[in-house]
């Protein structure tokens, strides 16, 4: 795995992230995303769906537990807050993936497999007016993901 | 004229409900099999594990529902199941039991959206609500505002742009270690606070548009209270429930109090989870006297979800011809049925 921390100081900033990181998604890509309750995970999924070309609302997904947007390709946006940690064992944890389109996990389970993204918002000092440290983990044939994250200007490292 | 009985599937999250209703107000039965218990053994809804309860019930809940109305299966002129929106797997399991149960026994199929029906559950009464209206739908996974013109004629005015309200309500409980289910727990312990102690925001309430977001004000309470900690004050736990349930209330109540002025409507409609919040109920029916304006809230067990609603709903299908096909699909995403035009 290979790792990129960026500072990220406003929800339209988070928003961009989204947006530059979606050029580099493609189909059978699993994101999960990590971090406490308004920490920016919904935020980032908004701006990676905007970048895949999907045009209307992107909500939490808590209820729903999965919301499929259409873009460029099938964006499947999955929430597992409700869910507890025995309920997405093997096979239930397989299903959660899908291979025409990105899918992003907000409050994923532990297991990982090999060709998973890995997105952790902390937010420092837990002072939610503070900015957020997004951490990235790429597999190592993906590394241009965080090449190309590292070329945009507006995003400070 | 002859009595039309519908029957009323509903399996869209996490309760299986069925109901028969007699010419879309005279609950005949309506049973609700919750999987709440389920649910908090496995701390959640499991997108399969509430699909296989939802099959496990279904049957018997359909014949207890039979049983309980008096009726003969052949006595029902009427299927309709909730296909949209929802968890794909649970939705799936109430439309092709309803798709099987209405081709045996030779009825018609009625596909209805499960928005539409928590706003039907306000026409669950003998004096049904007088058009225009607005209608509010709050719940764990809504916070819409609509304007209905007439029966299933609706005007998406707004909704939120991240969180529902039920679900603010539920995260804030569970970040305050205050219980789940969170309304009635927010509730509770804002009953025994003082708003207005801390200062929470009410997001979007400068905006002049029926949009709502709540993830802002989830945070903010988030971030008060671990400021609060960080600086060794105390803090109250109530107080701040208090604070935050009136931020919420305040928005719910301002937008939809601005959208009956503007529509001059006579009735507003309340309807989901939410709607049986205490608080909102008495700001919403003390703002909406001022306007001249009354407010229409289901009961409680109305509120929630039911297959009486969607019996209901259906009802209103029937009478239009407005009949699904075997075809009919379930659909996850909201957004299909509110958003036709009028004829």
């Amino acid at each position: 795995m290979k790792d990129l921390r960026i500072t990220v100081d406003s929800s339209d900033k988070m928003i961009a992230l989204g947006e530059i990181l979606s050029l580099e998604l493609r189909p059978g890509d699993r994101l999960l995303l990590k971090g406490d309750l308004g920490a920016g995970k919904t935020t980032l999924v908004k701006g990676i769906a905007r970048g895949l070309g999907f045009g209307g609302v992107v909500t939490s997904p808590t209820f729903t537990i999965m919301q499929v947007y259409l873009g460029r390709l099938p964006i499947y946006h999955l929430d597992f807050y409700r869910l507890d940690d025995r309920d997405l064992d093997g096979d239930e944890w397989e299903e959660s993936y899908y291979g025409d389109g990105v899918t992003l996990i907000e409050w994923p389970r532990e297991n990982v497999a090999p060709g998973d993204i890995i997105i952790e918002i902390e937010v420092m000092d837990l002072d939610y007016d503070s900015p957020r440290l997004v951490r990235l983990s790429v597999p190592a044939d993906r590394e241009r993901i965080l090449e190309v994250l590292k070329k945009h200007a507006d995003l400070e490292y | 004229m002859k009595e039309v009985r519908i029957l009323g599937i509903e399996t869209s999250c996490d309760e299986t409900a069925v109901a028969v209703v007699e010419n879309g107000h005279r609950v005949l039965a309506n049973l609700v099999s919750s999987q709440i218990d389920v649910h908090r053994r496995f701390g959640g809804v499991v997108p399969e594990v509430a699909s296989r309860k939802h099959i496990e019930v279904i049957a018997s809940l359909v014949d207890g529902a039979l049983k309980e109305a008096g009726m003969a299966a052949q006595e029902i002129d009427a299927v309709a199941v909730t296909y949209t929106p929802g968890l794909i797997g649970a939705l799936l399991v109430g439309v092709s039991f309803a798709k099987a149960y209405a081709y045996g026994l030779g009825k018609p199929l009625i596909g209805v959206d499960h928005l539409e029906a928590h706003i039907y559950a306000n026409f669950l009464t003998e004096e049904p609500p007088i058009f225009p209206a607005v209608c509010l739908v709050v719940s764990g996974g809504h916070t819409s505002l609509l304007y209905m013109r007439d029966h299933r004629c609706f005007e998406m005015l707004g909704q939120t742009r991240d969180d529902a309200a039920g679900e603010a309500f539920d995260k804030v409980a569970r970040f305050l270690g205050l219980g789940y289910p969170g309304g009635p727990a927010v509730q509770k312990a804002a009953q025994s606070g003082t708003a207005g102690i801390y200062r929470l925001p009410r997001v979007y309430l400068e905006r002049d548009d029926y949009e709502f977001s709540f993830s802002g004000l989830k945070t903010a309470t988030i971030n008060l209270w671990n400021k609060l900690k960080k600086n060794g004050e105390e803090a109250a736990v109530n107080d701040l429930a208090a604070e935050f349930q009136e931020a919420l209330v305040d928005v719910l109540v301002e937008k939809t109090i601005n959208a009956a002025r503007r529509k001059e409507v006579e009735q507003i409609l309340l309807a989901g989870g939410v709607a049986a919040n205490a608080r909102l109920r008495e700001r919403i029916t003390q703002e909406a006297d001022k306007i001249g304006a009354a407010v229409r809230i289901p009961p409680p067990a109305l509120c929630t979800d039911n297959a009486a609603m969607v019996a209901c709903a259906g009802y209103y299908q029937y009478l239009e011809g407005d009949f699904a096909g075997l075809d009919l699909n379930a659909f996850p995403q909201l957004g299909l049925a509110v958003q036709k035009t009028c004829g």
